[in-house]
């Protein structure tokens, strides 16, 4: 069901520097999480792949959502 | 001063001719009330204040003129809602005789094969593609694994039974044959946990009979959904026990469907006066039972039927096999003129209900059991969602026309879907 990515190594466009993948917290549709994003060790900018918005994310939201 | 909330149409309890009926706040609830020239006036409670109404109040215009049901239920153009799941009867044949039982079933005979065919082939042609296998008691036909695959040959992506359990609990292998065949879920008549509660109801004691059935589809990868029949007096007091009986149970156990009592079929007149559960006192109930575990606060009313027709709430059961809330409710408005599709809801529930094999049903490989954790979370509510819901039918003390309008449970009858409570519609009889 969850397609992997080609593995290139992303790179913050203002740092120039390689993303890292990072615990990060958020809150999503009243519920809060973790998960490993790629993030900026030195920006904080952080990298939303497809694959997690419409993968875990996309079905996260379909059990979520009221019907 | 008592108030009139809100006006729609019904039908005398006895004579069955069409008035104006309406919803009117009274001292201790709000009453359904409706007056018959020849027959006098009717009132039955419907809300007792018990949870706060704000979220169940009707968004919906009223009705200003009384609309075609039930007599051009089938679905008419009126009609607001699309079918949600299509209830098949495939026998008429009983191995119980129950003291409530809305089809009436135990004697007759099976519908040939060839009927039930048309009938896969007509829903699948109108898209309606969740059928409940339905009776009398539908395990009592042989040929029923055959019938299950027809359905899923006719292309019904989900096939449901509605059963006692008896034949599921006899037999190990017929749950294996039956999942073999296609089956996807299994909704199991499941009264209490006390012997005293099937004898009343039942004539006959079927609580270890129930856990066999339930152990037997464990064993098949069957999903179980508890049918719950709420009779004020009788099993009120065990809904705590059941809900915590089925949590227990996760994930084998899906959730638990709760049918307060109604008055149709076998027993349109067995009390008098006739007593209702009212949603908001099950919902009452389900909070004070479950001491807490389940509030009533997370208990929803669907969002596209009318409030007064049940609710729903949305459960993961926890790797500490509690249950963890999940749903919310929703902003979206989806009120207004047409047909509404129930093609979300249908695979949101099928989805629940179904048993999905996960690799943290068993052996546990992820390292986490943190539901913060969105991969642990988003697996966990496949594997372990719980869903309770409520449906409280009509009867004809409060068949409420707009209710009937908006209904998106229908049965299927030589091609026509009708509406559930005007399917099994059973007027008063006088005393
Ligand atoms: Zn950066
Ligand atoms: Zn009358």
């Amino acid at each position: 069901m969850e397609q992997k990515t080609e593995k290139e190594p992303l790179i913050c466009h203002r740092c120039q520097m390689p993303l890292m993948e990072t615990k990060t917290f958020f809150k999503y549709l009243g519920h809060s999480f973790h998960t490993d994003i790629p993030t900026c060790p030195k920006c904080g900018l952080v990298y939303i792949s497809e694959a997690l918005a419409k993968g875990r994310m996309a079905q996260v939201e379909q059990e979520l959502e009221d019907k | 001063m008592p108030e009139i909330l809100r006006h729609t149409y019904s039908l005398c309890p006895v004579c069955q001719k069409k008035l104006e009926a309406v919803y009117v706040r009274r001292d201790v609830a709000v009453c359904f009330e409706l007056i018959c020239p020849t027959h006098g006036s009717f009132s039955t409670p419907v809300w007792y204040n018990r949870v706060s109404g704000a979220a169940w109040t009707n968004v919906e215009d009223e009705l200003t003129v009384p609309p075609p049901c039930p007599d051009a239920c089938g679905l008419c153009p009126e009609h607001r809602q699309d079918t949600c799941c299509v209830v098949l009867e495939i026998t008429k044949r009983c191995n119980l005789t129950c003291r409530f039982c809305f089809a009436d079933g135990g004697k007759g005979e099976d519908v040939p094969f060839a009927n039930l065919q048309q009938a896969f082939a007509d829903m699948v042609k109108q898209s309606k593609t969740l059928v409940q296998l339905s009776g009398g008691e539908p395990t009592l036909r042989e040929d029923l694994p055959l019938v299950i695959e027809a359905a899923k040959k006719a292309g019904l992506l989900y096939v449901q039974l509605n059963t006692n359990g008896l034949r599921l609990a006899e037999d190990p292998a017929y749950a294996i044959r039956l999942a073999n065949a296609g089956l996807s879920f299994v909704f199991l008549q499941f009264d209490g946990l006390s012997s005293s509660v099937y004898e009343s109801l039942r004539g006959r004691d079927l609580l270890e009979l129930k856990k066999q059935a339930i152990a037997h589809c464990n064993d098949a990868g069957l999903g179980v959904t508890l049918v719950m029949t709420v009779v004020p007096g009788v099993n009120d007091q065990q809904i705590g026990d059941v809900l915590q009986f089925a949590w227990e149970q996760s994930p084998v156990i899906r959730g638990v469907n709760l049918q307060p009592v109604s008055y149709f079929g076998r027993t349109p007149n067995s009390t008098s006066p006739f007593e209702h559960l009212t949603l908001d006192t099950l919902a009452e109930e389900i909070e004070k039972q479950t001491h807490g575990v389940i509030p009533s606060s997370k208990l929803f009313p669907a969002q596209n039927d009318h409030p007064l027709c049940g609710f729903h709430g949305d459960f993961v059961i926890t790797s500490e096999g509690l249950p963890k809330a999940l749903s919310m409710p929703s902003k979206k408005c989806t009120c207004g003129k047409g047909l509404v599709s129930s093609v979300p809801k249908r695979e949101f529930l099928a989805r629940r209900w179904q048993r999905k094999p996960s690799i943290f049903d068993g052996n546990q490989t992820h390292q986490s059991h943190d539901l913060f954790d969105l991969e642990y979370f988003a697996q966990r509510v496949q594997s372990h969602g719980f869903t309770i819901t409520a449906i409280s039918f009509q009867d004809a003390e409060n068949l409420d026309l707009e209710r009937l309008q908006r209904c998106r449970l229908h049965v299927y009858d030589q091609g026509r879907m009708i509406p559930f409570c005007a399917y099994y519609y059973t007027p008063r009889r006088l005393l």
